[in-house]
């Protein structure tokens, strides 16, 4: 308690320079020292190092299953090399339908993420404008809910909603003398579908994280803006949302990751054979490509390839995010 | 408030104290085995497990002085945990597979080569399936699976006999009668509310609403492999299936097919129909007239009476049903228990006994004077056996035998029963292939699914249909595929 | 305060916009809740949901819980919950606010380090070799040490403690305060609300979790609640299955509301602590 308080003196009268650079001396003598001096931080890291070192490096050999023909009674190392090295990766870049399952995966996948962030920043926003304390509380948890359904049970709410012959919203569209649309069947509407039922199913949960960030802002920075006579909207703007940039940056870095993720389960349990052609993504061609036989070889390959991909846009996001001081390392 | 936080902590240390000791118990009593007994684990694939009082694994213990742990698994995560287990060395002792996977473990060398064993160690087993199931187990002519019983045939067209009443109409018993009855059933207000919310036919997703319509035609069934004038033949291929597939087109070009059908999972489907908004559809006579589901549809619809029809005849003659009996359940052994002789041994004595008549009766009825009680020979069911019994068939490895079976424990529905398995059937040999190594039967099938939703519906003319074999046939390399599912049925004896 | 016109525009812009987002929230939840309480025949009888009942029930929720299986699931999922998030919190602080000091020797080295098992993932066969080796398989740390530690959430940590002014530290050291005091007495009060959130993602996770039991515990008393779940949710008949009781629309929604509440109703204690200002006010004054 004591120490606390006497650390927030000493932030208040803010020391005008950081202290404890030393000049350059010999180059390893003062690595040396640097890692010295950070022991504690070492001592720190050394547990979830090792957890990291079993359980995400220990069985990362595993990849090089995707150059072998894999034998389960072989093992990964003992099994074949494939022949030619590349069979798996060629089998999914010649597939027939390779362009359109990256196409598709990629567009429902970007979309997904334009919309589940910009709507969650916006919830966060505008509960954090919220005045009416209750208000904020009901629409919090009740945006929150949605997280916990399946996806199965959100298709059941969605047919209950859009089917063309019982849909809700098809017996409004014929009252207003529309004719019913089969949203689910469409491959105009589909992907439509798809990205909405997803920012929904995420809006509250996906708003969390931005209000954890909006909460760490100085609330002192608000009232030196209301004297200077600026606006709600003017707060919002040059305060919350910079006040937010690094953690908007930071997860839309780690979207971008698996941008070809495009959400397995969801689309797998949405999609009918009329939407084949703007709904089919990379996961579920794997599955049913492997689902005979569970070929382990292909979803590696098709895995590296996704990862791969994921690791050069983090790489370059990384480094786009260095102008706004946003980098990740 | 520190009394709340106090009843908190004290509630998640008990339940810490419980799912540790869980976790202690369970392991300790698997690698002890439960003193001397052998532990034998049993994989299969399914949702449902075993209730906690499992009287059935308590009898088989003592029959066999083992102790069998039975474990199950949904999904697709089935086969993902089946093939972990194999990889680390700790499969389960026995275990179910699909042919494919079958095919596919066996060239690899986890399974044990069960030929010598047939006609010695297993014979009860030998003598309970027919010689036909067991070549459903071979691999190259050798044996690496058993395979369980096949058992009757369920599904059936069934239709509102009280639309077909109030509109004044008969069964129908042709292809063209049947549009008629579809047609009155969408148009005509069958159900009399006065409004236009009905359809001909429903049903799921994965076509089962024409099911009993190729047949009328001369087709088994769009990708299914039979024996036509003693050559076998591939259902795209056959040209009955491109006139079967007109007919239905029309009905789905005329508006008699609930359109849902294309997004309805199977429950789906059925809620429909219960629902009254369609007076057709292709089920399994267990979902039509179980009490709890008649209650079910009774209630929503007092007036509904859904009776079965038999496969409407067309121009080919009389209507059959593609019917496949080497669909059975296959059982295999990892090849690792070949060192262990005894643990083998209890395995042999598990699928001996649940294929003797002592061990066979126990998994379908239960415990005599509990679960059922003996008029000579007949088995009398008591409520028990509904209340209790829900779960036996988890234990039926082998297969039972159906007629039986079904005679006792649905006496009631006997007639649907037998109605089911008395249509007209058309062979099919599709459980016997495993496709070749080349052929992406992902990408075919999507292509073929794709456009035979086109041409159903009518968005692709049927014109187009030989050039979207074409395709099939050396784009997608199916013309492959059917060469060497054609080796493999013939090798299976089915053709001479 | 008075309140100026803008106020007023944005105060009325805020409070329809919120009040649309509760309603798109709440009506499909509508269908869930109410299917759990209406009669299966009237579900039929109104073709499909229902949203406001006529007749309630709650024959479901006694059926539920009267089986031993899910009382049992709920325990173990408690337990996973609350230890494992417990796991989950020392190792992802110990591990973000090292990786949060810019002057830690080797600290993009680890950051890329961790990044990459978060893009390249080793396999199910592999990794399930490795929790068998280490001797989790079939106990209920299966369920809990291979996720031990979340790249996403230890980066989103790091983030948020980089966000902490570097006085804070600097001074602190000055006053000779070790790393892990700094930690302690410093850093993490100051991080309730990113605690609590990264919290509640661990607990939600552990609460949902599904694929690791299946894949790695094959013993039945330590099946967590969203196995039993699935398992009713999936159920379905076949011939050689014509005699399982097949569960009711109202049961299997009744499953899905007993398996979310516990996590909605801990979201509201949260919430108090995400009130503006509450960390920097604190110790700026």
């Amino acid at each position: 308690m004591t120490q606390l308080s006497k650390v927030a003196e000493v932030v208040t009268t803010r020391s005008p320079q950081a202290p404890g650079r030393p000049p350059a001396r010999k180059h390893r003598r003062r690595t040396a020292t640097r890692i010295w001096r950070a022991r504690s931080l070492y001592i720190m890291l050394a547990l979830p190092l090792l957890w990291f070192a079993t359980y995400r490096y220990g069985p990362m050999y595993g990849l090089i299953v995707a150059f072998k023909d894999y034998n389960l009674g072989l093992g990964i190392l003992g099994s074949p090399w494939a022949d030619p090295w590349y069979k798996y990766f060629e089998q999914f870049f010649t597939s027939q339908y390779f362009t359109q399952l990256l196409t598709n995966t990629f567009l429902i996948s970007l979309y997904k993420i334009v919309w589940g962030t910009s709507t969650s920043i916006l919830l966060a926003l505008l509960l954090n404008e919220c005045r009416l304390s209750w208000l904020r509380r009901w629409v919090q948890t009740l945006s929150y809910m949605p997280h916990f359904l399946s996806w199965v049970i959100i298709f059941g709410i969605a047919l209950a909603l859009l089917s063309p012959s019982t849909g809700l919203v098809n017996r409004w569209i014929e009252e207003l003398g529309g004719t019913p649309i089969g949203f689910l069947t469409s491959t105009e509407w589909f992907r439509t579908v798809l990205v909405a039922s997803d920012a929904w199913k995420d809006l509250g949960w996906g708003a969390i994280i931005y209000l954890a960030a909006i909460v760490g802002i100085d609330p002192g920075l608000y009232e030196a803006a209301r004297v200077d006579g600026a606006g709600r909207l003017r707060q919002i703007w040059h305060i919350t949302l910079p006040g937010i940039r690094n953690v908007i940056i930071l997860l839309f870095v780690l979207k971008l990751g698996s941008l070809l993720e495009a959400g397995f389960e969801h689309v797998y349990v949405f999609y009918n054979v009329q939407v084949y052609p703007v709904a089919d993504i990379i996961d579920t061609w794997v599955f049913r490509t492997g689902l005979e036989d569970l070929n382990f070889s292909l979803a590696a390959a098709v895995g590296m390839f996704k990862s791969l991909v994921g690791l050069s846009l983090v790489l370059l996001a990384n480094r786009l995010a260095r102008r706004w001081d946003g980098q990740l390392w | 408030m520190s009394r709340l936080k106090l009843a908190v902590l004290a509630s998640l240390a008990a339940s810490a104290v419980m799912a540790t000791s869980c976790a202690g118990d369970q392991s300790t009593a698997k690698r002890e085995g439960d003193g001397e007994r052998i532990t034998l684990t049993v994989h299969r694939p399914t949702e449902e497990s075993p209730p906690d009082n499992d009287i059935l694994k308590r009898e088989i213990d003592k029959a066999l002085g083992i102790d069998l742990r039975l474990v199950t698994t949904g999904g697709t995560e089935y086969e993902t945990q089946l093939s972990a287990s194999l990889a680390a060395g700790d499969p389960p002792d026995l275990f179910s597979i699909s042919r494919p996977m079958l095919r596919k473990l066996a060239s690899q060398g986890l399974l044990l080569d069960l030929t010598e064993y047939m006609d010695n160690e297993l014979t009860t087993y030998t003598q309970f399936v027919s010689p036909e199931t067991r070549t459903r187990g071979k691999i190259d002519g050798r044996d690496y699976a058993l395979a369980s019983k096949s058992g009757y045939f369920y599904p059936a067209y069934w239709i509102r006999k009280d639309w077909l009443d109030n509109l004044g109409l008969e069964v129908p018993r042709t292809v063209d009668e049947l549009f008629e009855v579809a047609r009155a059933f969408t148009k005509d207000d069958p159900d009399g509310n006065g409004k236009n919310d009905t359809y001909g036919l429903t049903g799921d997703r994965g076509f089962s609403a024409f099911m009993p319509l190729w047949g009328a035609f001369g087709s088994g069934g769009p990708g299914n492999f039979y024996l036509k004038d003693g050559e076998i033949v591939n259902g795209y291929v056959d040209p009955a299936t491109k006139d079967a597939l007109a007919f239905i087109q029309k009905l789905n070009k005329q508006g008699v097919v609930d359109p849902d059908w294309v997004t309805n999972e199977f429950m789906t489907a059925h809620e429909r129909a219960w629902q009254g908004r369609a007076g057709i559809l292709y089920f399994s006579w267990s979902e039509m007239t179980k009490p709890e589901f008649v209650d079910q549809y009774k209630k929503a619809n007092p007036e509904a009476e859904w009776i079965q029809m038999a496969p409407p005849s067309g121009p080919a003659g009389e209507g059959a049903l593609p019917r496949d009996r080497g669909a059975v359940t296959l059982w295999a052994i990892p090849r690792a228990l070949e060192k262990d002789e005894a643990k083998l041994q209890k395995v042999f004595d598990l699928i001996n006994f649940v294929s003797s008549q002592e061990g066979n009766r126990l998994v379908m009825y239960g415990l005599e004077g509990r679960h059922y009680t003996l008029d000579g020979q007949r088995v009398v069911p008591t409520d028990k056996l509904a209340e209790e019994g829900n779960y036996f068939w988890l234990y039926q490895l082998t297969g039972r035998d159906d007629e039986d079976y079904l005679a006792t424990k649905f006496a009631a529905q006997q007639e649907y029963i037998d109605f089911a398995n008395n249509q007209p059937f058309i062979e099919i040999y599709n459980s016997l292939v495993t496709p070749p190594e080349d052929y992406n039967a992902g990408d075919a099938s999507r292509f073929i699914e794709e456009q035979f939703a086109r041409f159903v519906s009518g968005a692709r003319p049927l014109s187009e249909y030989d050039e979207f074999l074409d395709t099939l046939l050396n784009k997608f390399g199916y013309a492959d595929y059917i060469e060497s599912a054609k080796e493999q049925i013939r090798a299976a004896g089915i053709q001479q | 305060m008075v309140s100026t016109r803008e106020d007023r525009v944005v105060n009325a812009v805020v409070y329809t916009a919120l009040v649309l987002v509760g309603v798109i929230s709440v009506f499909p939840l509508l269908f869930v809740v109410s299917a759990s309480l209406t009669p299966y025949s009237e579900i039929l009888r109104n073709g499909g949901y229902v949203v406001i009942p006529r007749s309630i029930t709650l024959d479901a929720y006694q059926q539920l819980l009267s089986e031993p299986k899910i009382p049992r699931a709920l325990m173990v999922t408690t337990f996973i919950t609350v230890v494992g998030t417990a796991l989950n919190m020392v190792l992802s602080v110990l591990m973000a606010y090292p990786l949060s000091r810019k002057d830690l020797p080797g600290r993009s080295f680890f950051l890329l380090a961790i990044l990459f098992t978060m893009l390249f993932n080793a396999g199910i066969i592999p990794t399930y070799l490795v929790v068998k080796a280490t001797g989790l398989l079939d106990t209920v740390w299966a369920m809990i040490i291979p996720n031990a530690i979340w790249v996403f959430n230890v980066l989103v940590l790091k983030t948020f403690f980089e966000r902490l002014p570097d006085e804070i530290v600097d001074s602190a050291r000055i006053d000779g305060a070790g790393e892990f005091t700094i930690l302690l007495r410093i850093i993490l009060p100051l991080s309730t609300p990113v605690l609590l959130t990264i919290g509640l993602f661990y607990a939600v996770g552990h609460w949902n979790e599904f694929l690791q039991a299946v894949l790695y515990v094959r013993v039945e008393e330590l099946q967590p609640l969203q196995v039993v779940v699935r398992e009713l949710l999936t159920r379905s008949q076949s011939a050689e299955n014509i005699d399982t009781a097949l569960p009711t629309v109202t049961l299997q929604m009744a499953a899905i509301v007993i398996a979310a509440i516990p996590m909605i109703v801990v979201y509201p204690f949260i919430q108090k602590h995400f009130q503006k200002g509450v960390m920097l006010g604190s110790i700026k004054g």
